[in-house]
């Protein structure tokens, strides 16, 4: 069990998270927020990257700074970008990783070839990375965070390059792997941890908004959320009274979805909110919002 | 406007300033480290107020006389009655005065200076016949046994040999060697300002240029913003700005490096009375043949060519950084291949047999240029005997340097990024 | 280990490897052949060096006042030998020169004269004189020997050091141009190494932390320890690069067939310089590779450091170079060369030893306590 206690971290005068309080269990856990809320941060204290300005994250009801070593070992960590050797092969750079992760020579030597087959890459094994396309690597990325079979699994933004296919294969590998270890998976991409994430975090002015089911934070606006079909002519008239959630195009008219408080008119019909519902209304007014959501 | 944000880019980098504050510091603790030879050689300075730098009949006239007083001192303060010394240093070398220390403190110095205005007298008197006795054909043949030079290049050498002869005419009836300078053989000015001082900047110049080179023209491929800058509408033309922003930066350090050594070196050593004195004077000779330079040069214009041709040798350097990076992108990589090309345009020329005058060809190169910075515009080197050497290797690597950068340019209008 | 290995491997890459090559050839070139191949260079130098070898087959490292008498008569009778030779000749006989004393003593400036010492010294190059000017040089320095030490060392209050170098070994026999010769080469090759450690062992950290590398490996079981194993594996580097070349030199150096003289004293009696340490030749060649390692070592520890503090390469190159320039100078001053030399307090050595392992040792410690709690942002 992951645990923060009251933790807080600052750069200097800027304070990027305030006093959150977390438990992790095993599970998916879908760390969702828009670029720059504090997402990256929040991992980089989980990975001992970054130390807590206050407060002290404990695996197990021990502290991870002197779990040391100890915690590293059931740690794997895909970062946003990560480094890679262009002259290496994937075996090369596996093997690599693996010497830094402690794991003995020969067994890891057959733990990478299974990897390597498992994220689809079985045939370039000794191909000089240089010639990846950005998927390859992100493949090989989510292989080296495997290679400890870890016992917690942080990946940042895993799904950057990954074509629909290999998303899909990538969520059904984390589904299975979920079973008996945390994994904590850090997206501003909502279908990407709808589906597959036991639990949803959602972070806010430095703080958690959200922890919990898709459900229940969907029902956060129940019955507040329509669906329109409306002439472009009052669209704009629409725009200016409703937050708009989303708009489409369909024949002479646009639909549109919106959140409304108000008595419902008899034209929209009410629809069940989606985890990008809650979304799109929580960050409305969030300045980092700047184009993140689909 | 893009040039000056191109600027921005290199002022932001700290690590220039403070390579080149070190530079200086260098440079400064190179030229104090003759700041010892200051008091002897403001005797010269006393002697020219005097008499003037140019030595005629009239000057060795009052010269003499006035020597003559200072030797007839010499005997009065002398310690030993009995002996009568013809010139100050006979005194300072008389054993039993050196042990005896009978002279206060006042009259010994006065003796040390007598002893080096002697220095002057003394050699002033034997230009004629130093300059009588120089047998530039020796030297060709000396010159050619010692290098081991053979064949064709035995007989180029043997050639210019006989130019310089000629030229060596013009120089004694112009009078140029007839001049006051410091003394050559034992302070060495000349190399200690145009070696070793010339050396420090010139190598330090050639660090700074290429990395600031480098840096400016492979600034987008490492900060990963090629795909950005150059999909612009300034696009591929931005290596232009590059360039210029490069050459004014270079422009702004050789004129801070070499200003600020230089000026350095003249408020320590004081020049002033000297600017007119032909550099191929008698005093400024170092080796056993005077400095012989292939115009009429005095002491100013010679130091302006020196300026110039180190301003001239960083220009080609920054061509060749230049066009090295648009092919490298990457700085580290550019900077030691560079250091290689460097050594190989010194070492290559050793390699050519000393038969063939391929070896007076491929000294033609910037890097071979720079090693002997002293004997620029002088037939002293040996492999750099040609009159227009300098003028040759400087134009003729502008021009094709021009081009190959031209041409690489252009080639990076149309290459795939 | 595996972990050391790895960046080991990574730091001599083949194309670091064929540069690092590149520039010690043309190094190699340009400052070491030439005493490599003109050792010992031209006449008489030629000719002590083989005097001198004969006399250490003869009469051991040492010669005493009784071995100097016998060297004499050696002198003496290879004197004999001139005379004979110029009694052979029908010119000299003619010039009226028929003893090696009529030789030294011809004058110069007669064109005859000065045509047959040209014939005899360079053209056909007579072994005999040339010899005879050797055993001169050698018998001058000799018989000066003590004078020449307490000249220069007047300034120097320590009559029991003094009197042990009066006593002993001012008499052996290492002629100055062969410590010269050695010292030139080591200095250069010191300057080679240094450079070549720096090319090779900046790239240690900057290349992760340019590609962000750093993540994955502060996160995974050896974590921020890897700091140690990168410093390791540059030390390593930095030993092995300078075996290396240590290794090529010695071979190389052998050929200059200086062997005769390493059990030698470096104060011998035509050593031109004094040193602090009374120490044979193989002793000083043992202590100035030493000094070279620890220079390795030095740079190898600020070139770690420095790759890890700074963040693109330009400053990584610019950082460098006044370090460099400092070194270099240093090096041809007094770090490799002149260690003892008396020119320099002893302490000033020692202490800059002392002052640069200390710096190296204090940076790497203050980075590795800031490394274990910095924040990889």
């Amino acid at each position: 069990m992951l645990v923060l206690k009251n933790v807080s971290k600052k750069f200097g005068d800027f304070t990027a998270l305030e006093d959150i309080n977390l438990e992790f269990n095993n599970g998916v856990y879908g760390l969702l927020a828009p670029n720059g809320a504090g997402k990256t941060t929040l991992i980089k204290m989980l990975v001992t990257l970054l130390f807590p300005t206050k407060g002290e994250i404990e695996y197990n009801g021990v502290e991870i700074t002197s779990l040391d070593e100890q915690y590293r070992n059931v740690l794997g960590y895909l970062p946003q970008e990560f480094g890679y050797y262009k002259n290496y092969t994937p075996e090369k750079y596996l093997n690599y990783l693996a010497a830094l992760k402690g794991l003995d020579k020969n067994e890891s030597k057959k733990r990478i070839s299974e990897l390597l087959e498992l994220v689809g890459l079985g045939d370039v094994t000794r191909k000089k990375m240089k010639k990846f396309s950005g998927g390859m690597i992100q493949r090989v990325g989510i292989a080296q965070a495997m290679l400890n079979d870890p016992k917690i699994l942080i990946l940042d933004e895993p799904t950057a390059g990954l074509d629909p296919k290999e998303r899909g294969r990538f969520r059904k590998i984390l589904t299975t792997l979920a079973r008996d270890r945390i994994i904590i998976l850090s997206t501003h991409i909502v279908s990407d941890v709808e589906s597959i994430a036991n639990e949803i975090i959602m972070i806010k002015n430095k703080t958690i908004l959200y922890k919990d089911t898709v459900t229940n934070i969907s029902a956060t606006l129940d019955r507040k959320v329509y669906e329109a079909e409306v002439a472009y002519s009052d669209l704009y008239r629409m725009r200016e009274k409703y937050q708009i959630l989303s708009e489409r195009q369909e024949r002479e008219n646009m639909t549109i979805r919106f959140i409304t408080r108000d008595q419902p008119s008899e034209k929209w019909k009410m629809v069940t909110p989606s985890l990008e519902d809650v979304f799109l209304y929580v960050y409305e007014d969030d300045d980092t919002l700047a184009g993140s959501a689909k | 406007m893009i040039v000056k944000e191109e600027l921005l880019k290199l002022i932001k980098m700290p690590i220039i300033s403070i390579v080149i504050l070190f530079f200086i510091a260098l440079n400064i603790v190179i030229v104090m480290s003759n700041s010892y030879l200051k008091e002897e050689l403001s005797v010269l300075s006393e002697l020219v107020d005097t008499y003037g730098y140019e030595i005629n009949e009239n000057m060795m006239k009052s010269f003499g006389k006035d020597y003559q007083d200072k030797v007839s001192w010499i005997n009065e303060i002398a310690p030993n009655e009995k002996e009568i010394y013809q010139h100050p240093s006979e005194l300072l070398l008389d054993d039993s005065f050196q042990y005896e220390n009978r002279l206060n403190h006042k009259d010994y110095q006065k003796l040390l200076k007598y002893s080096v205005i002697e220095n002057y007298y003394v050699s002033a008197q034997e230009i004629d016949k130093k300059y009588d006795s120089i047998d530039l054909g020796g030297s060709a043949e000396y010159l050619i046994s010692t290098y081991g030079f053979t064949g064709h290049a035995a007989e180029v050498i043997r050639e210019q040999y006989q130019k310089l002869g000629l030229r060596l005419d013009e120089l004694i009836d112009n009078g140029e060697h007839k001049n006051l300078f410091f003394i050559g053989k034992l302070y060495k000015m000349h190399s200690f300002l145009f070696r070793h001082i010339g050396m420090a900047l010139i190598f330090e110049l050639m660090i700074l240029v290429v990395l600031i080179t480098a840096a400016i023209t492979n600034y987008e491929f490492e900060h990963r913003t090629t795909l950005v800058t150059y999909t612009t509408k300034r696009g591929r033309k931005l290596i232009i700005d590059k360039f210029l922003a490069a050459m004014i930066t270079n422009g702004c350090i050789m004129f801070g490096l070499i200003g600020i050594t230089l000026g350095f070196f003249f408020l320590t050593y004081d020049y002033s009375r000297f600017w007119n004195v032909p550099i191929s004077n008698f005093f400024n000779t170092e080796m056993p043949l005077p400095y012989i330079s292939w115009w009429n040069l005095s002491f100013i214009e010679y130091f302006i060519f020196f300026v110039l041709f180190i301003i001239m040798s960083q220009l080609l350097f920054m061509g060749i950084s230049f066009i090295l990076s648009i092919y490298i992108k990457n700085t580290y990589l550019v900077f030691f291949t560079f250091i290689i090309l460097l050594g190989l345009g010194i070492t290559i020329p050793g390699f050519v047999p000393l038969s063939s005058s391929l070896v007076f060809l491929l000294q033609c190169n910037p890097f071979a240029f720079i090693l002997n910075p002293h004997e620029w515009l002088m037939g002293n080197g040996p492999f750099t005997i040609y009159r227009y050497y300098e003028l040759a290797t400087t134009v003729v690597w502008t021009f094709f340097l021009g081009a190959v950068g031209s041409y690489t340019v252009y080639r990076f209008y149309r290459q795939q990024l | 280990m595996r972990v050391i290995w790895y960046e080991i491997r990574k730091l001599l890459n083949w194309k670091v490897l064929g540069l690092v090559l590149l520039i010690s050839l043309l190094f190699f070139e340009l400052f070491l052949r030439f005493d490599f191949e003109h050792f010992p260079n031209g006449r008489p130098l030629g000719d002590i060096f083989n005097v001198t070898k004969q006399m250490i087959n003869k009469y051991g490292q040492e010669m005493d006042e009784k071995e100097f008498q016998d060297f004499k008569e050696t002198y003496k009778e290879e004197v004999d030998r001139a005379n004979a030779y110029l009694q052979s000749r029908d010119d000299f006989v003619e010039a009226g020169v028929t003893t090696y004393e009529q030789f030294t003593n011809m004058d110069y400036e007669d064109k005859v004269a000065n045509e047959l010492f040209e014939e005899v010294m360079f053209e056909k190059g007579i072994d005999v004189f040339w010899e005879l000017q050797s055993r001169e040089v050698i018998m001058e320095s000799y018989e000066v020997r003590k004078e020449f030490f307490k000249g220069e060392t007047a300034q120097i209050d320590d009559p029991e050091w003094k009197r042990k170098i009066l006593d002993g070994s001012i008499n052996e026999i290492l002629p100055s141009f062969v410590v010269e010769n050695y010292n030139n080469l080591i200095t250069m090759l010191s300057i080679l190494i240094i450079l070549s450690v720096i090319v090779v062992v900046s790239r240690i950290f900057i290349t992760d932390q340019r590609n962000n590398t750093l993540y994955l490996q502060y996160t995974t079981n050896i974590g921020r320890k890897l700091f140690k194993k990168k410093l390791i594996a540059s030390m390593i580097t930095s030993f092995l690069i300078t075996n290396m070349y240590i290794g090529a030199f010695l071979i190389l150096y052998s050929f200059n067939g200086t062997q005769i003289f390493f059990e030698s004293s470096l104060q011998s009696f035509y050593a031109n310089t004094v040193n602090w340490l009374d120490i044979t030749f193989f002793q000083y060649i043992y202590i100035t590779i030493i000094g070279v390692y620890l220079l390795a070592f030095v740079v190898a520890a600020i070139a770690t450091y420095l790759s890890r503090t700074v963040s693109n390469y330009i400053s990584l190159i610019g950082v460098q170079i006044p370090i460099a320039v400092v070194l270099i100078l240093l090096i041809f001053e007094y770090l490799v060369s002149n260690l003892f030399n008396i020119a320099y307090p002893m302490y000033i050595t020692i202490g800059t030893y002392i002052g640069l392992i200390a710096l190296g040792a204090a940076i790497l410690t203050a980075r590795w306590r800031k490394e274990r709690k910095i924040d990889i942002v």
